[in-house]
């Protein structure tokens, strides 16, 4: 494809700029900011489609205006020219035009594939639209695409040997790494290595059982050895032990021993045995009883004389003694004599003041009345009970005869109200009916005729039928309205029936109300009766009418000869109408003048009589009126009458009240004067004051019983007092008789009282001398008693004593008591040493016995105590070395246990094993992996050699031709991503350690390689942005060659903005031409 | 020649309480019967010798392995060693290249009965019936050290007096490959040494070298690993009155090995492998013979499409995983089967010599393959330039370095495989 011209409308900072690209070879030179790179962008972007709003420099929004895009002028493979347009509005569509004109829109992958070879817009960029940026792009080989163009040739293609690679590269790593610990045969090495050092370091379990079990053995035995001689040992201990502790005891003992013997010789008989053992006991309790019956003897001496002594002194008189009983007697009264005399003057002096209330009292009550007629008056309930029955009725009649004249006052004070009231109405209702009488009288025609309503009413319905009956006489005359009367009155019977019918009910209907209109309330009922009579009628009367009417038509011919007959007819109804106004109204002619006109002589004059009509009407109308408020008055009259009538009734009545009350009054105060007379006598009876009314009655009764009570209380005291004044007289007769008797004792004392008090006192005093005396008597003769038992006492110990004395074989107390002291020491002493002998014997055989005192006599304290210390020292030696044993024992045998445990579940081989195994697989796989790997190398390396792919070969010519074969060869292997540059002398160089130039260069070379391998069928131009600056002039000669050879299959189009590239490069291609841009 | 028939049991190779190879990512109940199983098959021995009346027991050497040092299985072999004897059995004892007579290692009493043969020289021991009557000489002689390249067979001469004579050598007769060459000797000098029996120890494969007169490897008494497959145990041998021998073979192990092959021929996707791979166990698992648990590798054969899934990483080890799931577990089944692993030794649809004669990577890579699988020293070469990394590291180097040529060519074909599946895979998408 290639590019002829270009149209930018708007781009950037383009604007309508255009471009014709004729050679195979465009150098569009232009200094900077001419615009070179944005035309690259706008060939870009017409190819591929402007980029979205995120890229905003490779959109290029036109800054300047214009349409955003352009259009191309395209030549293909075959030589056909296409024009394409391309703008951003129209989004990814394309409009390409043939060389016949043809238009046509198409999208972008249509657009990709018909002319640019599906190149894709990535590719292009790397390879055919290139600036220094994308060049060093190229450096990493970027893009399965180009990758895979340089491996092309081989079997699987560089992508198949590489993802092998790095397949079998992970497989690899993650097995294993020289250095690393994460791996799983690095895992599993370290993990050998431990589960090794630590079966090294575990210790050797046979050894280590054998050991212990030797241990224990020897253990055992020594324990044995020692356990055979301890109980040997252990006796020989407790013998010392014994004998140490037993030295104080054995020392005592002998000690005791020796002052025993010697007390002993102190005896005159040292042999003799020791007295018995509660003689001193004895001896001591017999010289105690001794003494004590000694000083009882004394004091019973003692006792005896003072008795004598004390009855000595003791003397009384009998007389008084044996009047005792009497005294006692009175001396108990009198008390009770001085308690009388108070009582009697309190009685006296309580009799005096009741003797005076009553005597105040009696006046009260009547003047006649005396003690007895006091205690005579009842406080009987009867009594009392008759007065409040008489009280009672009193009040009752009290009660009536109030109500009584209450009941009169009344009934006059309603006389007075119904008489005024009678008066008055009278009097108004008379003034209305005749001053109403008097205006209907002026405004009608006279007074009517009948004065009842009824009366009036039946006149009035003559006087209106007679009417009726004359007016339809009159109108038969009528010559148009007369015919359905004739036809009417000819017409046959049943018409007339008919009307007669309808004005008959038309006429109850309004006589209903009225009739009914009596009682002054007509119902609704009635009305509406009323109303559906007058309804039918009417209805009666239509259809009559209209049968009339047909009627009329066929009879129309006979009217006149029936006139005459209707003449005599009218006549006569007017005369009947004057008859019955007559009946109704006293001024009759001047009424049936005004009401009736007259009667006509002529049929001409009735038309004249025809005309007046309505002033009749009117005159009728205030007939009907005055009727009708003639009844009215009639009405109210008769109200007026029945209401005084029923006053006049109500007066009668009270009247008759009025009378009934009176007589009752009389009978009243007939009641009153028995009543009053009872009373009476009831006073006189009593003999109490006849003034005295019933209310004052309780108050009487109450005074009365106050003076009864009194005087019944003073009749009592009077008795009381009588009663004392005897008692105490008796008991002042008996004191007298006794002051007589024994005028000593009383002394100087007159007063009863006091005489009978001393008196008793001194028979006390007597009393209780005499029984002193007999109880001295008693002691005296128990103390003389006991004095004796006292001397036999003394006697019997007397005798004990002496038998101790004999046993004793001792004279005199003294002796005896030496022997006794003597005895007691010896004793204590031989207890003591038998005590010790016990403790040291007991427990032990003779030969142990011996053996013990042999060691106490031969060895002192301080030996034996070393000898005993050296015993305990050996046997805790021992023991500590026993239980040393016993642990050891003990621990070896746990051991050994533990040992067989741990053997039991020792695994730590089976671990490794297992360890080992998995390190074997994974090793084999390891191999495998690392085999397949090294055979891909050898492979390759073979491959690389050998069959280097076209692409590679064709950019290592361009290579050495730019170089000038500097450089030999371009090298990719397909395991790194680094391009490598072969020099003269066969070396390999990464590409990133050559200099700048020779590095564009080398890519430049790959690029032109690549293009062509990437495009063959659809050759697109090649457009370079300045890729020379870094070339010195060498080697952009060198270069030359390649861009003319390139340019035989491609358009190639070159930016630059140094002259002398574009000068030399249109100097060195002939092919080539130059564009100014920018000026 | 014999007057009184007797029956003894022969055995070797209790290697009690050493472990198993092989095993990975073994449950807990697997592994506890594993682990228990060496002493199991020692238990078993112990009941045949009571129940079968036996009169006496010949053990050819490695007990245990005294590399382990587990006093576990000496205090367990003094155990049953001493129940045996206490029935009236003497036992007879060698010492092997595993449990040395000098090792530094300690070794616990052996109960009274139980007869060990010296290593300085080839000593002889009467052998009696359970009624005592002399049945039988008895000659042996321990390791010393752990290697002996002596051969110890030459030592071995005849004493009179006895109507059976018994020679008990742990040794590697006509050097078997598959094992440490010690005590190196030749079938021949056996068989005219003028023994009645050879009861021999050190190769795990029991095997019958000779009769009349017997040479005679009993085997191990339970596999250890995948290459330790079928039925293991001892030898029950009956000599009768004339001296004519009966052998019975009596299976002891508690836990059998098994190696089963699978081929992916025709099969198109996971489910059918599936289906072949349970069908395949299910035939293991329906043998009505089979009264105990069991280890099986799988091993993948043939050539098939799912070939190139298969060698993904970690391929064979998500299959196993699947497979584990599938079967019942070992906690509820008491003779539980178990897949150790799946090995995959598959090869694609296109055939590694096809693609040698083609031009291109592929075929670059194939012919350098083959060249390299075709001599040990191309193939050392190889592997040392591709495990450069790895030699640095002792261990994996001193196992590298037991690898043999067969193995290398081996890796060299998966590799091969791999690689043409990588490049193929990647060709395609």
């Amino acid at each position: 494809m290639y590019i002829r011209e270009l149209h930018v409308e708007g781009y950037g900072a383009l604007q309508g700029v255009k471009l014709e690209l004729e050679a195979p070879v465009s150098v569009l030179y232009g200094p900077n900011e001419a615009g070179k790179s944005t035309l690259l962008r706008f060939v870009r972007s017409m190819l591929y489609g402007f980029p979205t709003r995120k890229e905003p420099v490779e959109r290029g929004e036109p800054v300047f205006g214009g349409r955003h895009g352009g259009r191309l002028l395209l030549t293909d493979k075959n030589g056909s020219e296409w024009t394409m347009e391309r703008f951003a509005e129209r989004g990814g569509e394309v409009t390409l035009r043939d060389h016949s004109g043809l238009e046509r829109n198409i999208g972008q992958a249509e657009w990709q594939r018909m002319m640019l070879g599906g190149i894709s817009e990535r590719t292009f960029k790397q390879l055919f639209s290139v600036s220094l940026n994308e060049l060093h792009e190229l450096r990493t080989l970027q893009g399965e695409e180009i990758g895979n163009y340089l491996y092309h040739a081989g079997l699987a293609g560089g992508s198949a040997v590489t993802s092998a690679r790095r397949q079998i590269g992970n497989e690899m790593d993650r097995l294993f790494r020289p250095k690393g610990t994460t791996q799983e045969m690095n895992r599993l090495l370290s993990a050998i290595k431990e589960i090794e050092s630590a079966i090294r370091h575990s210790r050797d379990g046979v050894q280590a059982y054998q050991d212990a079990k030797e241990t224990l053995v020897q253990v055992e035995l020594r324990l044995r050895s020692i356990e055979e001689g301890m109980p040997e040992r252990r006796m020989q201990a407790a013998k010392l032990q014994g004998a140490f502790e037993l030295r104080e005891w054995w020392l005592k003992r002998e000690m005791l021993l020796a002052e025993d013997a010697e007390l002993r010789r102190e005896l005159p008989d040292p042999s003799a045995p020791l007295v018995r053992e509660d003689s001193s006991a004895a001896w001591v309790e017999w010289k105690k009883q001794r003494n004590d019956a000694t000083r009882q003897l004394e004091v019973i001496g003692q006792e005896l004389a003072e008795y004598q002594m004390m009855r000595g002194k003791l003397a009384w008189n009998e007389d008084l003694l044996a009047s005792y009983p009497e005294l006692e007697r009175l001396e108990a009264a009198r008390e009770a004599v001085m308690a009388k005399r108070d009582e009697l003057t309190e009685l006296e002096a309580e009799r005096r003041t009741l003797d005076e209330s009553v005597q105040n009292v009696l006046p009260r009550l009547s003047g006649n009345w005396g003690e007895a007629e006091l205690l005579a008056f009842g406080g009987l309930a009867a009594d009392r009970d008759e007065v409040r029955a008489l009280q009672q009725e009193w009040e009752q009649e009290e009660r009536v005869a109030a109500s009584l004249q209450a009941e009169l006052r009344r009934l006059s004070r309603q006389k007075e109200v119904l008489q005024t009231e009678y008066t008055s109405s009278d009097a108004h209702s008379r003034d209305e009916l005749s001053f109403r009488h008097a205006k209907a009288e002026v405004k009608l025609f006279g007074l009517f005729v009948p004065q009842t309503k009824p009366a009036l009413l039946q006149a009035w319905h003559n006087v209106e039928d007679a009417r009726r009956e004359y007016e339809r006489a009159r109108t038969s005359f009528n010559p148009s309205g007369s015919s359905v009367s004739r036809v009417s009155a000819k017409s046959g019977k049943s018409n007339r029936l008919t009307y007669t019918i309808a004005g008959m009910i038309g006429a109850i209907a309004l006589a209903l109300p009225v009739v009914l209109n009596d009682g002054d309330h007509v119902s609704a009922y009635v009305y509406g009766l009323a109303a559906c009579l007058l309804l039918l009628s009417a209805a009666i009367a239509i259809v009559a009418s209209r049968r009339s009417a047909k009627q009329g038509k066929a009879s129309s011919s006979a009217n006149r000869l029936m006139s005459d007959e209707n003449k005599a007819n009218l006549r006569f109804t007017h005369k009947q109408l004057k008859d019955k106004l007559r009946q109704l109204v006293e001024h009759s002619e001047t009424a049936a003048a005004d009401l009736v006109s007259d009667l006509p002589d002529n049929d001409f004059d009735f038309g004249d009589a025809h005309v007046h009509s309505d002033t009749l009407d009117s005159d009728w109308q205030q007939l009907r009126g005055a009727v009708h408020d003639q009844l009215e008055r009639l009405e109210e009259r008769n109200r007026v009458q029945s209401k005084q009538q029923e006053w006049q009734e109500r007066l009668l009545e009270l009247q008759l009240e009025r009378d009934l009350v009176e007589r009752d009054s009389l009978e009243h105060a007939k009641r009153m004067d028995t009543l009053r007379w009872k009373w009476q006598e009831w006073l006189k009876v009593r003999q109490l004051p006849i003034h005295l009314k019933p209310d004052g009655l309780p108050e009487l009764f109450g005074l009365a019983e106050q003076a009864q009570a009194a005087l019944r209380q003073l009749r009592r005291v009077t008795e009381r007092s009588q009663a004392l004044q005897a008692s105490i007289q008796q008991f002042e007769q008996a004191v007298y008789r006794l002051m007589e008797a024994f005028p000593s004792s009383i002394g100087n004392r007159t007063d009863v009282i006091q005489a009978i008090h001393s008196l008793h006192k001194e028979a006390e005093r007597q009393l209780e001398a005499k029984e002193e005396a007999e109880r001295i008597e008693r002691l005296l003769a128990s103390v003389q008693a006991a004095s004796g038992e006292a001397r036999i006492r003394i006697e019997h110990i007397e005798h004990g004593i002496a038998k101790l004395f004999r046993e004793a074989q001792v004279d005199s107390e003294a002796e005896f008591e030496l022997r006794l002291r003597l005895d007691e020491r010896c004793r204590v002493i031989r207890k003591e040493a038998r005590d010790i002998q016990l403790r040291l014997e007991s427990g032990r055989d003779n030969e142990a016995l011996e053996h013990l005192y042999g060691l106490l006599k031969s060895n002192d304290d301080a030996t034996l105590s070393a000898l005993l210390s050296e015993k305990q020292r050996e046997g805790e030696a021992e023991d500590e070395l026993r239980a040393e044993l016993l642990d050891q024992r003990g621990r070896m045998t746990q051991e050994l246990e533990r040992l067989r445990s741990i053997a039991e579940d020792e695994d730590q081989s089976q671990r490794l094993r297992e360890l080992q195994s998995k390190l074997e697989h994974l090793t084999e796989r390891y191999a495998v992996l690392a085999i397949c790997e090294r055979l891909i190398v050898q492979a390759k390396a073979v491959f690389e050699e050998e069959k280097q792919p076209e692409v590679l070969q064709r950019a290592s010519r361009y290579f050495r031709q730019m170089t000038n074969g500097a450089y030999l060869r371009i090298v990719a292997p397909g395991d790194t991503k680094a391009l490598l540059a072969e020099t003269k002398d066969r070396r390999l160089l990464d590409s990133s350690y050559l200099s700048r130039g020779t590095q564009e260069q080398l890519y430049l070379s790959m690029r032109f390689a690549l293009c062509d391998a990437a495009s063959p069928e659809q050759p697109l131009p090649l457009l370079l942005d300045d890729l020379f600056v870094h070339f010195d002039e060498q080697r952009l000669v060198q270069a030359l060659p390649v861009l003319e050879e390139l340019a035989k299959d491609r358009q190639i189009v070159l930016f630059t903005c140094h002259r002398y590239v574009a000068q030399t490069i249109v100097a060195g291609i002939p092919a080539s031409r130059m564009l100014m841009l920018g000026s | 020649m014999v007057s009184v028939p007797f029956t003894f049991v022969h055995a070797a190779d209790l290697h009690l309480d050493s472990p198993f190879k092989g095993l990975s990512k073994v449950p807990e109940p697997i592994r506890e019967r594993l682990r228990e199983s060496t002493f199991e098959a020692l238990r078993r021995l112990s009941d045949l010798v009571k129940k079968e009346k036996i009169d006496f027991v010949v053990l050819a050497g490695d007990l245990f392995d005294a590399a382990d040092r587990s006093l576990r299985a000496q205090l367990r072999l003094q155990r049953t060693l001493g129940e045996m004897t206490s029935q009236g059995t003497q036992v007879f004892v060698v010492h092997g290249n595993h449990d040395p007579e000098s090792g530094r290692q300690a070794k616990l009493d052996w109960p009274p009965g139980v007869f060990v043969f010296g290593s300085a020289g080839v000593d002889c021991f009467p052998a009696y019936s359970r009624e005592g009557e002399l049945v039988a000489h008895i000659y042996g002689i321990s390791y010393p050290t752990s290697a002996v390249k002596d051969n110890l067979a030459l030592r071995f001469k005849k004493r009179e007096g006895a109507p059976f004579h018994l020679a008990l050598l742990h040794a590697n007769v006509d050097g078997d490959p598959s094992h440490d060459n010690y005590a190196p000797c030749k079938l021949e000098e056996l068989a005219t040494a003028g023994f009645d029996y050879w009861a021999l120890g050190h190769v795990h494969d029991r095997r019958v070298l000779h009769e009349y007169p017997h040479v005679v490897y009993s085997g191990n008494i339970q596999g250890r690993s995948i290459r330790e497959t079928g039925p293991k145990g001892a030898y029950v041998v009956s000599v009768s009155e004339s001296g004519s021998i009966d052998m019975r073979f009596r299976e002891l192990s508690d836990v059998r090995w098994q190696e089963i092959s699978v081929s992916i021929e025709g099969l198109e996707d996971e489910q059918q492998l599936k289906n072949r791979l349970l069908s395949a166990l299910e035939e293991l698992n329906e043998d009505d013979e089979r009264d105990r648990p069991m280890l099986v590798r799988i091993r993948l054969e043939g050539r098939g499409v799912i070939h190139d899934r298969l060698l993904q990483p970690n391929i064979a080890e998500e299959w196993l995983e699947e497979l584990r799931e599938w079967l019942a577990s070992p906690e509820e089944q008491e003779a539980w089967l178990w897949p150790e692993s799946i090995v995959v030794r598959t090869s694609g649809m296109i055939r590694l010599d096809a693609v040698a004669e083609e031009e291109g990577f592929a075929g670059e890579l194939i012919r350098k393959g083959i060249a390299a699988s075709g001599s040990s020293d191309l193939s050392k070469a190889l592997l040392n330039d591709a495990l450069e990394s790895l030699q640095k590291q002792p261990k994996i180097r001193e196992w590298l370095a037991s690898c043999s040529h067969e193995d290398s060519v081996e890796w060299i074909n998966q590799a091969m495989e791999l690689a043409l599946s990588l490049l193929r895979v990647d060709d395609a998408g």
